[in-house]
């Protein structure tokens, strides 16, 4: 396997600390994701085809969206990223997109939607794929979109590229549900620019692959647009997951608020970058990020860059890390009312996952994830009540 | 629009204002010494072999201290500069005197210092202090010190406050060489590996078991040559349950040349034993601050670090404290204020490798005039730290939209028995808090200087009342000055 550049940090600190930037494995098998565009998508949603990169390059040009040089940030250097439309996981994805000759696919919204759209993806073992896909959401109209990425028993390598432009009070609610089997690699990456009144609500779950790389950046370039972000998961044995989310307040009045919420288990290793990166001129953006990890594994281990950038004065800026065991006077409520350890932590490792499962407007897939849990709680050792 | 304020009448006038301020109010700090040639001995400009061996024979250092300076000097060539913090493209080793030492010996009476130098430490009020503060003065000029006293009764306890000259070819040669870059090696970083190369200068500290000094330590530095080095190095060993507050000053004058800071600070605080460290760092506005601080802690240790910077072109400053032994503790209490054509990338790391141990970051970071403030920090927590507890709390407040303010913090935590919390806020000051103020009578100017006075108050409040008051002297001249 051949190496890229993802997830780099918004500003460069200690390179001890191995945090400005991840090393992502490329198989070199990987190819575009086929099978049919067009079928089933309701009225008001429209394939526009497979862009090349010359067609990609128009259609960012035909949209206002160009590459602009960053001002020097904090530390020596501009910001590493050179992308019209950035992304978390940064340039190399979009690099190894175009080598691969895989093709963006454009999908349009131009009428409010009322039920959910779902697009479905089940992997198979030896599958080697790569998705790269455009959700352009017109002026005032509404969607929400699952994609629902799943698969058989076995290994393989899937790599989701998603680029995201919200015109003029357009509003998104995009679900990203993954829960492939252990032997998969995973990457899921994001790049979304909010014009004015754009809203995006982005909910990624992670419960599959033993190795996943994330990356989201939300450009909120127009005056009042808001974000809403979460992301949940659960790091099992062995697992490794890597990721990078930011959110740029550019326009006037902008609200992003991101939320983490995860459990490590065992062996599992997380790496998180989070940044709250204001802008000049960006006056009355407000931007709350909250990070929330329960460890449960001895050897567990967890990294994390919270950041916030500030280079304009009227802003309201915030993020808070709690990192923790199960707390001591919790388990101790629990067990006084005959809840043993084991059940306590089930109890809490669901309620995190729970809490941004519940907001997926599909009760399959709800479903879904209260039986990966079941399973999972069963799995484990000691399991009191086997389902 | 930054920009269409800036060129307003207001603020042609503010600046202004700024201008006469610098040239009057700064005046405490900037005032220049003439330094006559036939006073002062330097080494050549650079950064040589030559160089080094020179500055060893001035210094009469044991065999052993300039093998060590010659290995640095080979470290700090084969080290690349730092990639990530602020620029220091304007610092040209090869422009840099290394060494500048008054021909004058360590004076115990202040009487006996020379004139020229006496008169800049009165106007930096350093005999008042310690007349009036203090248990211990050292005061540095350029690379060495001009003048050291300690008081008796501190004496009494065994408590030992002298030079680094003296400590390394007296009686405490074994102490230094068993510690001296133990914390801090060479190979740290760049400058640190430059520090082993030509230190001089410094204080040497050490409290026997069980002393307690009850009033605080000092010592001033000030660098009054132009395109000079100072490369100081303090080394403080609190022995098992003793007790010593260290304060630092630092200042120079300002010249058109790049001048350059690359001091070192270890510390070594034993069982159960407390230190407090605290510095008001204010070098003028053409330095570039490279300095290294770190703290090791043993079973129930406490090293306490309160850190005010305000001057300096640049600044990588980062204290860190290692919490070595089960039950340490550590604090870093800061502020940070970066003015016109200053960047500060300053904070604190913490390592926990004790079990229990805990830790405690507080900082503030203020911006204003174009300044660039970075708040930059890790906390590592080992897998042995079983138990251990960190919590970081960083405010930072712009001033204005032409300045820039970053908060960078990392955790490594590498166990599930330990609770960490991280805070960060960025904002402005309050309309609210300044019309309030205002409608009783305060300008607008006096409301938003005692709200960034009182936004800093958590690290004033921790150092002794004449160094508060000369904080927030300087908070008050950064805010009308800019």
């Amino acid at each position: 396997m051949s190496e890229i550049r993802v997830n780099p940090l918004s500003v460069l600190t200690w390179n001890k600390l191995e945090l400005n930037y991840a090393k992502m494995g490329v198989d070199a098998a990987l190819k575009a994701e086929d099978g049919p565009r067009e079928n089933n998508l309701p009225e008001g949603v429209s394939f526009k085809g497979a862009l090349d990169d010359a067609a990609y390059a128009k259609w960012l040009a035909d949209n206002g969206i160009e590459y602009v040089k960053e001002a020097v940030v904090a530390g020596k250097y501009p910001m590493p990223e050179e992308q019209a439309l950035p992304t978390g996981m940064g340039a190399e994805v979009d690099k190894l997109l175009a080598d691969k000759k895989v093709p963006a696919i454009l999908y349009e919204v131009s009428k409010t939607i009322e039920p959910p759209l779902r697009f479905d993806y089940t992997y198979s073992d030896g599958d080697a794929v790569l998705e790269n896909m455009i959700i352009h959401v017109r002026k005032g109209c509404e969607i929400t979109l699952i994609l629902n990425i799943g698969g058989e028993a076995g290994s393989g390598y899937v790599g989701h590229s998603l680029k995201l432009f919200l015109e003029e009070g357009a509003k998104l609610t995009l679900v990203r549900l993954q829960m492939l089997p252990k032997g998969f690699q995973y990457f899921e990456d994001a790049g979304a620019r909010l014009m004015d009144r754009a809203e995006l609500k982005y909910i990624s779950l992670q419960l599959g692959s033993a190795k996943t790389y994330l990356g989201a950046c939300f450009d909120q370039w127009g005056y009042e647009s808001r974000l809403w972000a979460g992301l949940g998961y659960i790091g099992l044995k062995d697992s490794f997951l890597d990721h990078n989310f930011v959110d740029t307040f550019r326009g006037k009045k902008t609200v992003g608020v991101m939320r983490f919420n995860g459990v490590l288990m065992d062996n599992a290793v997380k790496v998180s970058r989070e940044t709250l990166d204001f802008r000049q001129y960006c006056t009355g953006a407000d931007g709350d990020e909250e990070e929330d990890l329960l460890v449960l594994g001895e050897d567990a281990v967890n990294k994390a860059n919270p950041m916030i950038l500030g280079e304009e004065e009227d802003v309201s800026g915030r993020h808070a890390v709690s990192v923790g065991r199960l707390s001591q006077d919790m388990l101790f409520y629990m067990q006084s009312r005959g809840i043993d350890e084991i059940k306590a932590q089930e109890l809490m490792v669901r309620s995190r996952i729970m809490q941004l499962a519940s907001q997926i407007p599909d009760d399959e897939l709800k479903k879904n994830v209260e039986r990966y849990l079941d399973r999972l709680y069963c799995d484990r050792e000691n399991c009191p009540s086997p389902c | 629009m930054a920009e269409a304020r800036k060129d307003s009448p207001i603020d042609i006038a503010e600046d202004r204002k700024g201008e006469l301020l610098a040239d009057v109010e700064r005046g405490l700090y900037d005032f220049k010494e003439e330094e006559r040639e036939e006073d002062f001995y330097k080494v050549d400009e650079g950064l040589t072999e030559a160089i080094v061996r020179r500055i060893s024979e001035e210094k009469h250092d044991p065999e052993w201290m300039l093998d060590f300076r010659l290995k640095s000097l080979k470290i700090y060539n084969e080290l690349e500069i730092p990639d990530w913090g602020p620029p220091i493209d304007g610092l040209d080793m090869k422009h840099i005197v290394t060494y500048v030492k008054p021909k004058t010996g360590m004076k115990a009476s202040w009487d006996e210092v020379p004139e020229d130098i006496k008169n800049a430490f009165e106007k930096l009020g350093i005999p008042q202090a310690e007349r009036e503060a203090l248990a211990g003065v050292g005061a540095q000029y350029d690379s060495e010190l001009v003048y050291h006293n300690v008081r008796k009764d501190v004496e009494a306890q065994g408590v030992i406050y002298t030079d680094m000259e003296s400590a390394l070819t007296g009686e405490y040669e074994e102490m230094v060489r068993s510690h001296f870059m133990k914390l801090v090696p060479p190979t740290d970083h760049k400058f640190a590996a430059l520090h082993g190369a030509v230190w001089s200068g410094g204080s040497f500290v050490y409290a026997p078991p069980g002393s307690k000094v009850e009033i605080p330590l000092q010592s001033y530095f000030r660098l009054n040559a132009p395109g000079a080095g100072q490369f100081e190095h303090t080394l403080i060993i609190i022995d098992e349950g003793a007790d010593v507050h260290f304060i630092e000053g630092c200042s120079a004058p300002k010249y058109n040349v790049a001048n350059l800071h690359a001091g070192c600070v270890e510390l070594f605080v034993g069982k159960n034993a407390h230190l407090r460290y605290s510095t008001i760092e204010n070098w003028s506005k053409n330095m570039y601050n490279l300095n290294t601080k770190r703290a090791i802690c043993e079973e129930g240790g406490t090293i306490e670090w309160i850190s005010g910077s305000f001057g300096s072109h640049v600044s990588y400053l980062y204290p860190t404290s290692v919490l070595k032994g089960d039950h340490s503790h550590g604090e870093f209490t800061g502020v940070t204020f970066a003015g016109k054509g200053q960047n500060l990338d300053t904070g604190a790391k913490m390592i926990h490798i004790g079990k229990n141990t805990s830790s405690f970051i507080d900082t503030k970071s203020i911006c204003k005039s174009g300044g660039i403030s970075t708040y930059r920090s890790s906390v590592e927590i080992r897998k042995q730290a079983e138990g251990s507890k960190a919590s970081v709390n960083c405010g930072s407040l712009m001033l204005d939209s032409i300045s820039r303010s970053d908060t960078v913090p990392a955790m490594d935590i590498r166990t599930d028995k330990a609770d960490v919390g991280h805070e960060a806020k960025i904002g402005r000051i309050s309309d609210d808090a300044v019309f309030y103020m205002m409608s009783r009578g305060v300008s607008e100017a006096e409301a938003r200087a005692m709200i960034v006075s009182g936004f800093a108050n958590p690290v004033s409040k921790e150092l002794p009342l004449e160094y508060a008051a000369e904080m927030n002297n300087l908070i008050k001249l950064e805010m009308e000055m800019g």
